[in-house]
């Protein structure tokens, strides 16, 4: 029988861990299609948060304030590739890379002029109400963000792998210059796959702003670095390899903060897990060897 | 006075991270192995530097050349580390190193945790204390130092093998060059110009906090590097020189003072991605149209 104490910290982990795969499926959508490091993924996270914090105080509702983070930001993130993407795409890799970095800084330093400095309360209608279930206590909105990143995590998996525009981004990532030459319009399936990553990083934003019931300008600095451990864990450019590096993630942490309490904070403690992964498996968990 | 002052400050920190980013320069530059975490480097030296003159009572010039020494060590680590790893891994890598490294000055005492270190003494040359224009002469003797060595670099045989494993590191390999062995030197040399311009930064602040080697002061000597043009010895100075001027410049606007820098910084990157005067830059392309026409000017 397994304590439930380890139990209660393997549930933190996963819900944390969702949060992880919501940022880093987009972002390994992204570099799939473009190679580019899309840092600036974690300001979209941002805005899309705002967004869905404003309409839900307009309209109290839960599932509007989702699907409008998510709307706002496809829009952001579809500007954002179709702007500084798309056509930095020959020069050195460093610099898409630096564009995305200052581009992210832009945006939160623009979030903090608009929106306040200060965090801001997000107090959401769903009451707050705990569940037993063998000894582990689930909250109900820890079930939300399980049930909705989850759900969601499948149907894009799904739409990778069956749909038409899932095969044709597929060939797009192993070679761009065959897929053009059999037909697939690039421009469109790199703006498919752009809208796609950038709506599950505005709904990561909405849910992570209710599960803490708080919002604020600088949100995306803790998810903007990590996104990208969580991407190299899984090898980059994988589905699957994203939800199982968010997955190692979360729970890893939830276990180290538990026992070891606060040798390191927790942004040291992803990087030297993915650094020591790394120089025994330089091509990530699930990636395949050059 | 005061402003003859405000000059000399914002002169000797442009001097210093120009050394920074000649290190830099070598590591991405010349031997195009990305480092996205100069700034821990920086950190590296200013912290020895400091721990050594406050705590151990060394004088300020066994600690200089001490402080880029341990930098270099350290360097080696994550040359050995970029062995493993290429590209977008290492450069994910090598931020992490910077988090890591920041989080190590923030979280053990002997790095004095969140207050920093304070009272680094000023350097003392014959008896006289330097400061202000002394203290920036010095620096600026050093950041000549550091451009002749370079050049020396760009001449020698070292030079040229980075060249090669910057353009093509199998082909490298396969001419017999010793990848791993440049690669180590790359970093190596890279970190300790770091270090020393961190040392220099610490005696002249004479206060340091983990925050000054955040992960975004990395990105500002990169950027520095990219406006001054990768692989140019005088392209540092000026990329430091407008990186710090820059904001300066958008000082009334007060709060504003980011956004506009961060505008500025996203425009040159995005139509001006070969920096200012480095190679393939337009100024570079200017002058090189120039002599061209006067090669080929018809008899």
């Amino acid at each position: 029988m397994i304590p439930s104490f380890i139990l209660q910290e393997l549930l933190s982990g996963v819900t944390m861990g969702a949060i992880y795969v919501a940022i880093a499926l987009g972002l390994t959508i992204v570099y799939g299609i473009l190679k580019v490091l899309h840092i600036a993924h974690a300001g979209v996270y941002m805005v899309g948060a705002y967004i869905g914090y404003m309409t839900f105080l307009y309209t109290e509702n839960v599932a509007a304030a989702l699907l409008a983070g998510s709307l706002g930001a496809m829009v952001m993130g579809v500007l954002i590739e179709r702007a500084f993407y798309l056509p930095m795409l020959d020069k050195p890799r460093h610099i898409p890379l630096m564009i995305s970095i200052a581009l992210f800084i832009l945006i939160e330093e623009l979030g903090a002029n608009i929106f306040g400095h200060h965090p801001k309360g997000f107090h959401i209608n769903i009451p707050l109400i705990s569940y037993e279930v063998g000894g582990v206590v689930v909250t109900s909105h820890q079930l939300l963000v399980l049930v909705l990143v989850y759900s969601v995590t499948a149907a894009l998996w799904l739409f990778i792998n069956k749909s038409k525009i899932g095969l044709a981004s597929r060939a797009l990532i192993q070679d761009q210059e065959i897929a053009q030459s059999m037909g697939v319009n690039v421009v469109r399936i790199v703006d498919v796959n752009f809208a796609l990553g950038s709506a599950l990083a505005g709904l990561g934003g909405v849910l992570v702003g209710m599960y803490y019931a708080s919002i604020s300008p600088f949100m995306g600095d803790m998810v903007a670095y990590k996104g990208l451990v969580v991407i190299v864990l899984g090898g980059f450019g994988s589905i699957s390899g994203a939800v199982l590096g968010g997955l190692i993630l979360g729970i890893s942490e939830a276990f180290l903060t538990a026992h070891f309490g606060h040798i390191l904070p927790r942004e040291a403690f992803a990087f030297i897990i993915m650094t020591v992964l790394l120089i025994f498996r330089p091509q990530g968990l699930l990636g395949r060897a050059e | 006075m005061i402003i003859e002052m405000y000059y000399v400050t914002l002169f000797t920190v442009i001097g210093a991270y120009a050394i920074a980013t000649l290190g830099l320069n070598i590591t991405m530059g010349y031997a195009g192995q990305v480092n996205l975490g100069q700034a821990a480097f920086v950190g590296i030296g200013a912290f020895t530097s400091a721990i050594l003159t406050t705590r151990l009572g060394f004088s300020f010039w066994v600690a200089l050349p001490l402080s880029g020494l341990v930098a270099m060590g350290i360097g080696v680590l994550l040359g050995l580390v970029s062995i493993r790893l290429r590209h977008d891994f290492l450069a994910i890598t090598t931020i992490g190193f910077n988090f890591i490294v920041v989080a190590i000055f923030l979280y053990y005492d002997l790095f004095g945790g969140s207050f920093g270190i304070i009272n680094i003494p000023r350097p003392v040359l014959m008896g006289f204390k330097l400061k202000g224009l002394s203290y920036m002469l010095l620096v600026y003797v050093i950041l000549a130092a550091s451009m002749a060595f370079n050049k020396w670099i760009e001449k020698s045989w070292m030079g040229m093998a980075f060249e090669a494993l910057r353009e093509d590191e199998e082909a490298a390999q396969s001419m017999g060059i010793d990848v791993r062995k440049f690669k180590i030197l790359a970093f190596s040399i890279g970190a300790g110009f770091g270090g020393i311009a961190g040392s220099l930064l610490a005696h002249f602040k004479t206060y340091i906090v983990y925050s000054d080697f955040e992960f975004p002061i990395s990105i500002m000597i990169l950027t520095m590097c990219i406006m001054g043009g990768m692989g140019s010895v005088y392209g540092p100075f000026v990329g430091s020189a407008i990186v710090i001027l820059i904001p300066e410049i958008f000082r009334p606007l007060m709060q504003y003072r980011m956004v506009m820098y961060t505008v500025f910084l996203l425009l040159l990157l995005r139509f001006m991605p070969e920096g200012l005067v480095g190679r393939e830059s337009p100024i570079d392309r200017a002058i090189r149209n120039i002599l061209r026409r006067e090669v080929v000017k018809p008899a």
